[in-house]
Order: C-alpha cells, then sequence, then structure tokens
C-alpha cells in the first residue's frame, strides 16, 4: 500500500487541564496531496504538535475522522501501529534517540521492532543509511556524544530508515543552530524529492518558505490553507 | 548563608502538607528499618546464643561413641550438654553415666542408662532461660520442694529466672528441680561416674572429646584397650559451625535489614520525587550563592532530624515486640561500638541509595518525579533484592504457620504438641484399685469420655513382665536409645516392623530415630523424675522393676498417631502392686484441653488425700503459634515492604523509560509491544530475585527446622509456596506496570524539550 493522501475533516483534540479542558485542535479539516511538502505554521500553543501527532496516529482524536490513502484509520490500535511502523516516519524537536542505545541501533529500531529485517541486516542498513548522511564514524556511540545536528542527522535517518511515504518533523530545527538546522532541512527536502510526502511543524517564519504549502494554525483552528 | 533562609523557609511552607506527608512517610519508613534491623539482628543472635548452648532442647544433641580398636561401639551414651553463660565465660556441663547394663546379644552393642531425663531437662531448661551463676545459701530459701530439702552445702550452680527449673551440685549428688517438681537427688552411686566438664570461652567440642579421652583413658578397666571417644552430632544443628557463622548470621539480619531499609525507603522517595522540594530549595539557594558545604548542611538536616527520631523509635518499638514473645525475656540492646557501627552503616546504605536517587531529580518542575535517571541497573538490582527479600520471609511464616496448624492437629508421628500432664502425688500410698474405680467412675458418669476409657486397660495385672518392661523401656528409650530394635519398637510402640528397622537405620545418621528419642523425652521428661532413677536403680536383669510400673493403655498408638485413645496415666505401686502413690495424666492427640481438664479435675478429686496436684502445659500449641505469629509479622512487613518497593521502583522505571517507550510506540510499536517489552525486561531481575530468595529462604527454614525437631521441616513446601505467592504477586505488579505503560500517552516524552 502506498500513502497517496492525507484526508482529514472535522478532528477535535482536548485536553484535561485541572478542572476544565484546553482545546488543542478544533475542527480542522486538511488534505495533503501525495508527495507534497506542507508546512504547519502557528505560534507556541495553536495546536500544530498535536495537529501532526493526530496525523501520525500517536494520538486519537476526540472527533473527526482521518483518512489516509483513503482509508478511515486509528480505531485499530494494531493497525495504527502496522501504519506508523511501515509507512510513516517521525522526527522530533527533541531529537528523542533513546539515550541506552547506539547511534545505529537507535537507527535500526524501528526495522527490528517492525520484524522488517533481521538484526544483523537492520544495523547493516543503519550503518548504510548513517553513512549517506556522514554518521557512519558515530554509528557506534551513544547520542549523549553527539552534537545537536548530529542527533537530528541521526533521528531523521531513523525515521527514513523504513522508507516511510510521510515524513512527520515536529519543529525538527528548534533545538539546532543555524547551520545543524540548514543540514537538516536540506535532509528534509532530500527526502521530499524522493517522493515522500512531508509535513513539517515550525513556528519559525523562515522555514515556512520551504514547503510547497503552508497550512497557519491559531488556537486549534485552520486559519489560511492555500 | 542567612541571605536564603526566608526563601527557605517560604519554599518549605509552601505546600506544607505534601511536605508533612514526606517527611512523616519518610520517617515511618526509617522506624520500620531500624524495627526490621533490630527484630532480625536480635532474632539471629538469640537463635545463635541459644545454639550455641548446644542444649538438646535447642536441637543439638551430639552422641558420644566410644569404640575400641577394632572399631567395635564400645559405649553409645546419650551426652547432654548444657551451656550456662555466666558473664564473660561459658561453661559446659557434660553429663553422663558409665553403665553397661545390657551387652546386645544379637549386635554386640553395649548399652548404657545415663542421666535421667529430669536432670538432663532440667539442665536444658536452664540453659535456655539463661542462668545466674550464683552461690545461694542452703536452706529452703531457693530450694523449696515438697520437703525434700538440699542440705548445707549445696551449691546452687544454676537457676532460671522463672524458676522453671533449677540444678546445684554438693553434698556428694547433683541436685535437680523442675517447678511442680519435688527436689530430685541425683545420687551418684547409682552412676559410675558423672562427668562435668568446664568449657571456657572458645572451647570446642574437641576440646572436650579431648576431656572425655582422658576420662576414658583413666578407666582402663571399664573400657576395651585402645577405646576412643568421638562425638557424633545425633540431630540438629552443629554447633560448631553454627557458632563460626554467628557472626556471619548476624551481618546477614543487618544486611538484610538493611535491604528491608532500603525497600521501605522506596515509597518515601517516590513521594518525595514527585515533590522535589529539595531540589528546587537546593537550586534557588545555589543560585544565591550559597556554598556548597553550607548546602550540604541544609541536606543534612532532614535525615538527621528523622535518624534522630526514627532510629530510636524503631529500636524501641523491636525491643517491646522480642520482649512480649516467650523466651526472649529482657531484650538488651546492643550499644556495643561494633553494633551500633553496623547498624549505623545499614541505615547509612539505605539513606545513602534515597541520596543518590532523590538527588538525580534535574528538573525543578514538580512532578517530574525524580527518577528520570533511575539506571536499569539500579533498577534491576532493587527488584531482585525486593523480591529476594520477601521470599525466605514469607517462606519462614508459612513454615512457622503450617507448623502451628501440624501441632494444632497433633495428627503427625511426632508426640502431641499441646502436652497437658495432671500430677497428683499422694504421701500414702493408696490402693491401686482406687484409681481403677475412679476413672470407672468418670466412664460410668461422662461416657463420651474416651479419656476414662483409653486409662482403663491399666490394671497392673495385665501386663505381662516382657510388655511391662517394654513400657518402661519405652520411657526409658530417651536415655537407653541405642539399645532399642526393630522388635523393641514394634512391642513397645506398635510400630511396624519395617517402620521400626528404617528408624533405627536412621538412628545410625542420627536422624528420625533420635528425633523419636527425642520427642520421648519431651513428652515424658515432665514425669517425676523419681520413676526414671527408681528404674535406674532397680536390677539390670531385666526384670520388672519391683516398684515401678505404669501403665499405659496405648502409649504406642500416641506416638504412631493411631490413637484416638485421650490419655496416659502411669502410676508406680509399691511391691505388692497394689498400692499408688502417683499418677500422671497426659493428654493424648485429638482430646481437647476442656475435656481433659474436666477429667483430670473429676480424677483428682475423685483419688482424693492428693498433695500436690495440678495440671501444666509442658509443651504447647502456643509456642507453635507465637512463633507462626512473629513469622507471619516480619512476612507481611517484608511483603508490604516488597509491594511498596516494587510499585514504587517500577512507577520509576516507567518514568525513567517514559521516552524509550514513546520512540518505540512511535516506531510501529503497538501498546501491547510496549507492555511485553516492559514485561520482558522485568523478568530477568525478577527471576534473579526469585532464585537469590529461594536459596535464603532454603537456608532460613533448614535453620529454624533444626530448631523444631517434632515438627515436620516443611522446607521444601514452604520455600515452594513462598516462591509462588511472592512471584505471584511480583506478577500483579508487573502486570499493573505493563498496564500503565500500554495506556501512557506517548506524547508528553516525545515532546518534552
Amino acid at each position: 500500500m502506498t500513502l497517496v493522501a492525507i484526508e482529514a475533516t472535522g478532528l477535535c483534540k482536548s485536553y484535561p487541564v485541572g478542572s476544565e479542558r484546553y482545546t488543542a485542535v478544533s475542527e480542522v479539516s486538511l488534505r495533503i496531496e501525495k508527495g507534497e511538502f506542507v508546512v504547519l505554521s502557528g505560534a507556541s500553543g495553536s495546536g500544530k504538535s498535536t495537529l501532526l501527532s493526530i496525523i501520525g496516529l500517536l494520538e486519537r482524536p476526540d472527533s473527526g475522522e482521518l483518512r489516509l490513502d483513503g482509508r478511515v484509520v486509528g480505531h485499530d490500535d494494531a493497525e495504527a501501529a502496522r501504519m506508523r511502523g511501515q509507512h510513516i516516519g517521525f522526527v522530533f524537536q527533541a531529537f528523542n534517540l533513546v539515550p541506552q542505545l547506539t547511534i545505529e541501533e537507535n537507527v535500526a529500531l524501528p526495522l527490528q521492532v517492525n520484524k522488517m529485517a533481521s538484526t544483523r541486516q537492520a544495523l547493516a542498513r543503519s550503518r548504510d543509511l548513517l553513512d549517506q548522511l556522514g554518521l557512519v564514524d558515530q554509528a557506534r556511540k551513544f547520542p549523549e556524544q553527539l552534537s545537536g545536528g548530529q542527533q537530528q542527522r541521526a533521528a531523521i535517518a531513523r525515521a527514513l530508515v523504513t522508507k516511510p511515504s510521510l515524513l512527520l518533523a515536529d519543529e525538527p530545527t528548534g533545538n539546532l543552530d543555524s547551520a545543524s538546522g540548514a543540514l537538516v532541512l536540506q535532509l528534509l527536502r532530500k527526502s521530499h524529492a524522493a517522493g515522500t510526502t512531508v509535513v513539517m511543524v515550525t513556528h519559525d517564519s523562515r522555514h515556512v518558505v520551504e514547503g510547497d504549502r503552508v497550512v497557519h494554525l491559531r488556537d486549534g483552528r485552520v486559519v489560511e490553507s492555500p | 548563608m542567612w541571605r536564603g533562609v526566608p526563601l527557605l523557609l517560604v519554599l518549605l511552607l509552601r505546600d506544607a502538607w505534601r511536605q508533612g506527608v514526606a517527611l512523616a512517610l519518610h520517617g515511618l519508613a526509617l522506624a520500620v528499618s531500624a524495627f526490621l534491623v533490630v527484630l532480625l539482628a536480635t532474632i539471629v543472635g538469640h537463635l545463635a546464643r541459644e545454639d550455641a548452648a548446644g542444649a538438646p532442647c535447642s536441637g543439638d544433641v551430639r552422641r558420644l561413641e566410644l569404640r575400641d580398636s577394632s572399631g567395635a561401639l564400645q559405649l553409645a551414651p546419650r551426652v547432654a550438654t548444657a551451656t550456662f553463660d555466666s558473664g564473660s565465660s561459658l561453661r559446659t556441663y557434660v553429663l553422663g553415666s558409665q553403665r553397661l547394663v545390657n551387652p546386645d546379644a544379637a549386635t554386640g552393642e553395649s548399652t548404657f542408662v545415663g542421666a535421667s531425663d529430669g536432670l538432663l531437662r532440667a539442665l536444658c531448661l536452664s540453659n535456655q532461660a539463661g542462668v545466674h551463676n550464683t552461690n545461694l545459701p542452703p536452706g529452703p530459701r531457693g530450694f523449696a520442694g515438697n520437703g525434700v530439702v538440699p542440705p548445707a552445702g549445696v551449691q546452687l550452680v544454676s537457676r532460671i529466672q522463672d524458676f522453671r527449673g533449677i540444678s546445684g551440685v554438693g553434698d556428694g549428688a547433683v541436685w535437680v528441680r523442675e517447678r511442680d517438681v519435688p527436689w530430685l537427688r541425683l545420687d551418684p552411686e547409682n552412676w559410675d561416674e558423672v562427668l562435668m566438664v568446664e568449657r571456657g570461652p572458645g572451647q570446642s567440642w574437641t576440646d572436650i572429646e579431648e576431656e572425655v579421652d582422658a576420662f576414658v583413658r583413666a578407666r582402663p578397666g571399664l573400657f576395651s584397650p585402645g577405646t576412643e571417644a568421638r562425638w557424633v552430632l545425633a540431630s540438629g544443628i552443629d554447633n560448631d559451625a553454627l557458632q563460626r557463622g554467628v557472626r556471619g548470621l548476624v551481618l546477614l539480619g543487618l544486611v538484610a535489614g538493611g535491604i528491608l531499609a532500603l525497600v521501605v525507603a522506596n515509597l518515601s522517595v517516590y513521594f518525595v520525587g514527585r515533590h522535589p522540594r529539595f531540589a528546587m530549595t537546593a537550586t534557588v539557594l545555589s543560585a544565591l550563592g550559597l556554598s556548597r558545604l553550607r548546602l550540604l548542611l541544609v541536606a543534612a538536616f532532614e535525615p538527621a532530624f528523622l535518624v534522630i527520631l526514627a532510629l530510636p523509635a524503631g529500636t524501641w518499638a523491636a525491643k517491646r515486640y522480642l520482649e512480649a514473645q516467650p523466651g526472649f525475656g529482657r531484650v538488651v540492646i546492643d550499644t556495643s561500638p561494633p553494633m551500633i557501627a553496623a547498624l549505623l552503616l545499614c541505615l547509612g546504605v539505605g539513606l545513602v541509595a534515597w541520596r543518590r536517587v532523590a538527588a538525580t531529580r534535574s528538573s525543578l518542575r514538580p512532578g517530574v518525579g525524580g527518577f528520570r535517571r533511575l539506571s536499569g541497573r539500579l533498577a534491576s538490582s532493587l527488584v531482585v533484592v525486593q523480591i529476594a527479600a520477601a521470599v525466605p520471609l514469607v517462606a519462614l511464616s508459612l513454615q512457622a504457620g503450617i507448623g502451628w496448624r501440624q501441632a494444632q492437629a497433633s495428627q503427625t508421628l511426632e508426640p502431641p504438641t499441646n502436652v497437658w500432664m495432671a500430677r497428683w502425688q499422694r504421701d500414702t500410698p493408696a490402693p491401686n484399685g482406687e484409681l481403677v474405680e475412679a476413672i470407672k467412675a468418670i466412664e460410668r458418669d461422662d461416657p463420651g469420655a474416651a479419656i476414662a476409657s483409653s486409662i482403663l486397660p491399666l490394671p497392673g495385672g495385665r501386663a505381662t513382665a516382657e510388655e511391662a518392661f517394654v513400657v518402661l523401656g519405652g520411657m526409658r528409650l530417651p536415655v537407653a536409645r541405642n539399645q532399642a530394635s526393630p522388635r523393641f519398637l514394634e512391642l513397645a510402640f506398635g510400630v511396624p516392623h519395617a517402620r521400626a528397622e528404617a528408624w533405627l537405620g536412621d538412628t545410625r545418621d542420627g536422624t528420625a530415630a533420635a528425633v523419636v528419642s527425642r520427642s520421648l523425652a519431651t513428652a515424658l521428661s515432665p514425669l517425676p523424675a523419681r520413676f526414671a532413677l527408681d528404674f535406674s536403680a532397680a536390677d539390670s536383669d531385666f526384670e520388672v522393676p519391683h516398684d515401678v510400673v505404669g501403665v499405659v493403655p496405648d502409649v504406642a498408638s500416641m506416638w504412631t498417631g493411631k490413637a484416638r485413645h485421650a490419655g496416659v496415666v502411669i502410676t508406680r505401686w509399691n511391691e505388692s502392686s497394689t498400692a499408688m502413690s502417683g499418677v500422671v495424666l497426659i493428654q493424648a492427640p485429638g482430646v481437647p484441653v476442656e475435656r481433659f481438664q474436666r477429667v483430670a479435675r473429676r480424677l483428682g478429686a475423685d483419688l482424693g488425700d492428693v498433695s500436690n496436684a495440678g495440671t501444666a502445659v509442658t509443651r504447647s500449641v502456643q509456642a507453635e503459634r507465637q512463633m507462626a505469629e512473629a513469622f507471619g509479622l516480619m512476612a507481611v512487613v517484608g511483603v508490604a515492604c516488597m509491594l511498596v518497593g516494587l510499585i514504587s521502583v517500577l512507577r520509576g522505571v516507567e518514568v525513567a523509560r517514559a521516552l524509550e517507550f514513546s520512540v518505540l510506540f512511535s516506531v510501529g510499536a503497538s501498546r501491547m509491544d510496549v507492555a511485553r517489552i516492559h514485561l520482558r525486561s522485568l523478568a530477568v531481575p525478577a527471576a534473579g530475585g526469585a532464585i537469590v530468595g529461594l536459596g535464603a529462604a532454603a537456608l532460613a527454614t533448614l535453620l529454624v527446622a533444626g530448631r523444631r525437631p517434632l515438627l515436620e521441616p516443611l522446607v521444601a513446601p514452604a520455600c515452594a509456596a513462598a516462591l509462588v505467592s511472592v512471584a505471584g504477586l511480583a506478577v500483579l505488579c508487573a502486570l499493573a506496570s505493563a498496564s500503565r505503560v500500554a495506556r501512557r500517552n506517548p506524547m508528553p516524552a516525545l515532546r518534552s524539550e
């Protein structure tokens, strides 16, 4: 199966805050075509990360419908896990590499979790990918031994190792200096050029131009989606 | 430094109730820790001290075998030892007599009649209760018996605090008495020798053996040339080994207490970890320029405060608890520098561990928890020690609990563990028929009183000479058991021949038959020792002694568990077997105490002219119950600690691995996958804890079993059941944790910067 589109209709998500509920996403409808590079922008608290996590099947919406490749998803935990493992890659602002694993083990993790390769094969593919990203020398190191930019590149390698159709990046340059951030964006563009649909969350207006399309959110609602 | 004080106060007072709860929990944890440490150390010390005493009743019976140069057994006396703790010195009395009475034609073994059970038991009791090496003035004071008073010159060598037993040496004899038992003069003329060996500090059994050897060598006419003495551990615990291990055991108790302290402290770690008051305070104060040293002083305030309060409280509670237990008497907390150092070391380990974990709080945000950097190794270690600590406690509890039920049921091969005894002593012998008539009267009035009917087959004329001897021989078995033959046991106790053979076979290994022997000794030793003495003084031609015969309808079946009869009566009658001067009534298995007492009262009343009557519990189920309660309490505390510890550690692991789990989730693992991974990672330390705990449980239950020879050891079932129950609880905790992991929202961890 190949993802051809993301179609969100009337997505809502709220969280309890004390005795009240905070609405993070409210009635969001959105369509992303296959191969698009979409940037979700907005101020802090506008709901863009929540929307991204819903699209990535990490969270379930309180209401609304999400279709990936025309299929309604998100209700079956096992199916969602399979989709995440095989068709979706994540890049986070905080890199989120597992500190107890080496870089190559971190990158190989999705292959092993999804039983897409044996341990040896997974590590081999991991090293290949790290080589392409200029990190093969760091493969045996632990995350804390790497710089932020290197960690984020390793995180991108982990996201791409399963060759996903959809790459979701949540403020991927937020913790990086401008040089490292540029390098990360270059990797995302390269992935996009290879046919991967990319959805990137950012509040940095300088990066908005990276996308084919920009979706602005404010107070959990889409205010501009050209 | 004072710059930070107002802010410190504000921070301390803020959210005061939470801080109060955290402080209280931490104090409670320390108090419980101190309680457990003191409890374990004292119990271990107590056990070790008792066992080191080497008294028969504490599980150590040594048999002296004398073999000639050809290896043939010359003499196999039962030798009892009792150690008197008199200040700094230990003195061991080795009592025995060397009187060849019955060369067994069949086996060629010599037989031996030794000291009376009464004496042995008195010494044994003396040993149990702790003895003052005191010289009391002669006369009635301290020697009140039934008119037989040791003369002047008798030197009291032992006295028990509660006067359960007392013995003295003087006037060319050994004097001994027990509570409610008349003074007994053990005349050495009835013995060939009484050997008394004094054992000083550090003296070993080998030293005593050498003394005995010297004793033997000095009597060439009594023994074959080349005879050598050799101690054989008949049953119970090897004292020497135990003594060597005493320090190790105390250390083990302290370490176990320290481990439990660590486990208990988890609760406060978890609670305080959720409200990192000190981390916040310290960070702010540090930012204000407080020096590291002063910061340390502030940090030390809380544990110091808690130690000052909680340690004495826990110690006091343990002391009170132990003093309420039978056999402990006044508990003196050992305040010697090594013990205090060891105690502080254990508590220090707990505190340091707590501090190390708590100090990992790196965030100023309350609620993040103190486990963020809880390493997998530390978590695994905590899981191991918690399970390992709980298993032996539960095993001990189960062993004691089952033992208690067993004692209640009294359906085992061992004698009834709840022996009530009624004794009547008559100054003027009365016709034996009087007893029979009294029993018949009881039976008439109370047909349901099995006790009466069981007594009825008593008429002296019924027993043949051989049977009577056999019965008496049975009574004498504790001191002459080595000549017991299968036929003997068969006749005396109704033990099937094959079983008797098996027992006797075991005798050579010092196991089952020794237990049987000791069981009989325990049950019969409360009898007026005069009977035994009279017997030993009788002719050795195996004729029925002219002035003794007890007996006893179905004494055998009491021990073999077949009996549902209620009692045993032993009478003593005169030469013509027509007069009775004493009666002893012993409760049999399965007979309610109330019925026994009713019949005993009635019998005593009917007999009349009784100068010394009463009932007494000689061995009680109560003791087993108290042991079960004590171990049960420890097990409850231990399991509670384990649960608190496990839940805390697992919660910590959940927090510490939140990122890992969330990442796994994000890369395609389902919630069930994540839960399975979490469970798998817990399996290894849990299995490690179970293995260590099983070993510790086996050791502990074996140790206790060696001290309770009258009951089934129950080592294997107790350990197995403990393992299963603790493992079951651990699995429940792990499943609950896995459930939480599976339901955890991954986003907070993934989004944290």
